[in-house]
C-alpha cells in the first residue's frame, strides 16, 4: 500500500445520466508498467483523464504520490500525458515543442537546451531539433510527443492509446521499444489500450475495465491463465465456452454436466457454484490437442469433424463441430515444415484435453 | 485556325465525357464567360474611362491620367479618403479582438440562452443594411450622441456603427478555423504546465493566425466600401469616401469620380484576395496539425 504511486480510491465519474466509471478502487505501484485495458466505452480514457486532472471525480478521490489531488489543475499535477493525436504543436519546431514544458515552468535557460538534447537522445531523435512537426512520420512525432512529456520528468507517465494510430510492423517495434524506455528511466508508465495484446506483452500489471467497473487486476499470465469471470475469460485471449451444471462439489474433485460435452471430472475447485447451479465450462484453444488415432486413458476426448482451417503462418486455427453438437475451436502449432497443412477439411479427429486445463467461471 | 478553334470550343467530338470535363464543353464556356462580362463589364468601363482624356464618359479619346492628379489635388475628396482610412483601421482592431473573443467564447463555453446568442450574432450578417443604417441614425439621435466632436474623435459613431456590421464576419471566420481545433493540443499545453492564458496566447493564437489575418483584411474591406450605414450615420464633417463618391456623382459621373472609385477598386481586391490566400494557406497548413 505504502509503495502506490497512484491510489484511486472510491472514485465515481458521472456525465449527466450516464457513469463513465463506477466505484473504482485501483492502487497502482511506484515503477510499474500499468495498463488500462478495455473495449471502447468502458471509462478508461475517462480514469486516465482524472489521473491527468482534465475531470474531476464525481465521487471519490485520487492520491498520486500520497498527494489527494482534488481540485488540482492538469498544470499542478506531477503527471505528464501522451495524447492519442500525439498533440504536437504544429507551428513550433521539434525543439520548442519538447522546450515547452520547461519555458512554462521558468525553468533556468541554460538547463532547457541539455535537457531537451538527452530527451530527444532518449527518443532516438537527436538531430531533429528544427524540423517541425509536419516534416515528420507518425512514428517520430510521437517520440516527439514522448520527449516532451519525459523531459518534464514526471512521477507517472500517462499514455492514452499512443499506438493505435501506427501500422502494425511500428506498433510492434514500439511495444518493445516503450517498455525499454520505461525501463530506462524507471517511471510509472500509466497506459490505455483496448489491444490485449499491447497489454499483455508491455504491461507488468493490468486492469481490466468492462462499462465503468474494474473486473480484475493482475498480471498477464494471471489475466489469461485464472481469468475471474466470464468477462475477463472471453476477452483477453480466445476461449472455447461452454454451459453447464454443478452435479457435485467436494473435496476430492468438481463434477459438471456440460451441454454436448457430457459429463465431466475436473479438480477441485472452492469458487465454482454449488450444486445444482449453471456453471461456465471454459478452454483456451491452444490447450486442446487434436489427433487422429484414439487418445490416452485418461484424458478428456470427444470425436469432432473439422468444418475449417484458418493458416495464420506459426498456426492454425482449427474449427471442428464435435459430435454432440458444439463447436471447438483448436490452435495447432506449425512446428514442422510442410506445404499440405497437417488437418484438412472434413476430416474426423479426437479432441483431447487436460482437465486441469478447464475453467470454471460461475455466475 | 478554324479547326482549332472549334476543336477547342468542344464541337465535333462524341465521346462520353466525364463529370469534370464539362469545361471543355462550348455551352459550359459561353455561359462562364457570360457571367464573367456580366460581373465585371460595368467596373473594366469605370477604370478604363477614369484614363479617358474627356469630360464625358461616352466617348474614348485618348489615355490620359489627368483625372488622378485631378483627384489627389481635390482637397474634399483627400478629406474623404482620410476619413475613410482612419475609420477602416480602427475598425479593424476593434472588430478583430471582439470578433475573435466572441468566436472563442461560443466555442469554448457551454452557458444558458447560447444558440440564442449565436443566431444574435449572425444577425448584422443577413439583416438588409438600410434597416441597419436608419437604426444606427435613430439609435445615436435617441441617446443623443453629439455631432460636434474634433477630429478623429467625431468619428467615432460611424467607427461604432461599423464595429456593429463587421465584427460578426471576424466571428465566423474565427470559428471555422476554429472548428478544426485538435483540443488534446490545449489539453496538451495544460498538462505540460501552462495556464489557460498562455494556453490561448502560446497555443490557441498561433494557430488561428491565417483565420485572424483574413478576419482583419476582411474587416478593413466592409468599413472602406461601406456606403449605405456610413450615409445614414455620417455628419457634413464626417464623409467618407464612398458617401463623397455619391454625392459628386449626384451633380455628374466625371472621371474625376472614376478614378476615386477605381482606387477603392484596387484597394478592395488586393485586400480581400490577400484575405482569401491567407485563409488558403491556413487551411492546408492547419490540416497536418
Amino acid at each position: 500500500m505504502s509503495d502506490a504511486i497512484i491510489s484511486i480510491q472510491g472514485v465515481t465519474k458521472r456525465f449527466g445520466e450516464v457513469t463513465a466509471v463506477e466505484r473504482v478502487d485501483l492502487d497502482i505501484r511506484a515503477g510499474e508498467f500499468f495498463a488500462l485495458l478495455g473495449p471502447s466505452g468502458c471509462g478508461k480514457t475517462t480514469l486516465l483523464r482524472m489521473l491527468a486532472g482534465f475531470e474531476q471525480p464525481s465521487e471519490g478521490r485520487i492520491l498520486i504520490g500520497g498527494q489527494d489531488m482534488t481540485g488540482v489543475q492538469p498544470n499542478h499535477r506531477p503527471v505528464n500525458m501522451v495524447f492519442q493525436s500525439y498533440a504536437v504543436f504544429p507551428h513550433m519546431t521539434v525543439f520548442d515543442n519538447v522546450a515547452y514544458g520547461l519555458k512554462v515552468a521558468h525553468t533556468p535557460r541554460g538547463e532547457i537546451a541539455p535537457r531537451v538534447k538527452e530527451a530527444l537522445a532518449m527518443v532516438q531523435l537527436s538531430g531533429y531539433e528544427a524540423r517541425k512537426p509536419d516534416q515528420l512520420s507518425g512514428g517520430q512525432r510521437q517520440r516527439v510527443a514522448l520527449a516532451r512529456a519525459l523531459v518534464k520528468r514526471p512521477k507517472v507517465l500517462l499514455l492514452d492509446e499512443p499506438l493505435s494510430a501506427l501500422d502494425a510492423k511500428l506498433r510492434e517495434a514500439m511495444q518493445i521499444e516503450l517498455v525499454r524506455l520505461q525501463q530506462t528511466v524507471g517511471i510509472t508508465f500509466v497506459i490505455v489500450t483496448h489491444d490485449q495484446d499491447e497489454a499483455l506483452s508491455m504491461a507488468d500489471r493490468i486492469a481490466v475495465m468492462e462499462s465503468g467497473h474494474v473486473r480484475q487486476v493482475a498480471s498477464p499470465q494471471t489475466l489469461y491463465e485464472f481469468p475471474s469471470g466470464r468477462f475477463v475469460a472471453d476477452f483477453i485471449g480466445k476461449m472455447n465456452l461452454f454451459e453447464g451444471k454443478v452435479v457435485a462439489r467436494e473435496a476430492a474433485g468438481l463434477s459438471v454436466e456440460v451441454e454436448g460435452l457430457g459429463r465431466l471430472e475436473l479438480p477441485a475447485d472452492e469458487r465454482a457454484p454449488a450444486p445444482g447451479r449453471a456453471v461456465g465450462i471454459a478452454v483456451r484453444p491452444e490447450k486442446v490437442e487434436l489427433t487422429r488415432s484414439a487418445p490416452p486413458e485418461g484424458s478428456v476426448a470427444r470425436r469432432g469433424t473439422v468444418t475449417q482451417v484458418a493458416y495464420y503462418g506459426d498456426v492454425s486455427y482449427v474449427f471442428l463441430d464435435l459430435e454432440d453438437g458444439p463447436a471447438l475451436n483448436a490452435n495447432v502449432i506449425n512446428d514442422e515444415r510442410a506445404a499440405e497443412p497437417h488437418f484438412v477439411k472434413g476430416e474426423t479427429l479426437w479432441a483431447a484435453w487436460n482437465p486441469r486445463d478447464f475453467l470454471v467461471l460461475g455466475e | 485556325m478554324a479547326g482549332r478553334l472549334t476543336s477547342l470550343l468542344g464541337f465535333g467530338r462524341d465521346e462520353p465525357i466525364g463529370p469534370l470535363d464539362y469545361g471543355r464543353r462550348w455551352w459550359m464556356r459561353l455561359i462562364v464567360g457570360l457571367t464573367f462580362v456580366f460581373l465585371y463589364a460595368p467596373i473594366v468601363v469605370l477604370i478604363a474611362y477614369s484614363f479617358n482624356d474627356s469630360r464625358r464618359n461616352i466617348v474614348w479619346v485618348r489615355f490620359t491620367t489627368d483625372w488622378y492628379v485631378k483627384a489627389i489635388h481635390d482637397q474634399s475628396l483627400l478629406v474623404a479618403f482620410g476619413n475613410s482610412l482612419t475609420i477602416a483601421i480602427i475598425n479593424t482592431l476593434l472588430s478583430t479582438v471582439l470578433g475573435t473573443l466572441t468566436a472563442l467564447l461560443l466555442w469554448r463555453f457551454r452557458f444558458p440562452l447560447r444558440p440564442v446568442y449565436e443566431g444574435a450574432i449572425a444577425l448584422p450578417i443577413v439583416i438588409p443594411e438600410i434597416c441597419m443604417g436608419v437604426a444606427m441614425m435613430a439609435f445615436f439621435a435617441w441617446i443623443g450622441w453629439p455631432n460636434d466632436l474634433p477630429w478623429p474623435i467625431s468619428l467615432s459613431n460611424i467607427v461604432i456603427a461599423h464595429v456593429a456590421f463587421s465584427f460578426p464576419f471576424v466571428a465566423v471566420i474565427i470559428r471555422a478555423r476554429l472548428a478544426g481545433f485538435n483540443r488534446e493540443l490545449e489539453d496538451a499545453a495544460k498538462d505540460l504546465g501552462a495556464t489557460e492564458w498562455r494556453t490561448l496566447l502560446d497555443i490557441i493564437v498561433p494557430y488561428l493566425k491565417p483565420a485572424l489575418v483574413a478576419g482583419a483584411l476582411i474587416s478593413f474591406t466592409l468599413s472602406l466600401d461601406d456606403f449605405v450605414i456610413t450615409f445614414f450615420t455620417a455628419g457634413p464633417d464626417t464623409i467618407t469616401l464612398p458617401v463623397k463618391i455619391f454625392s459628386m456623382v449626384r451633380f455628374s459621373v466625371t472621371p474625376e469620380v472614376n478614378a476615386a472609385s477605381t482606387v477603392l477598386v484596387v484597394i478592395t481586391v488586393v485586400t480581400t484576395v490577400l484575405a482569401l490566400r491567407l485563409q488558403n494557406a491556413g487551411q492546408k497548413a492547419g490540416s497536418s496539425g
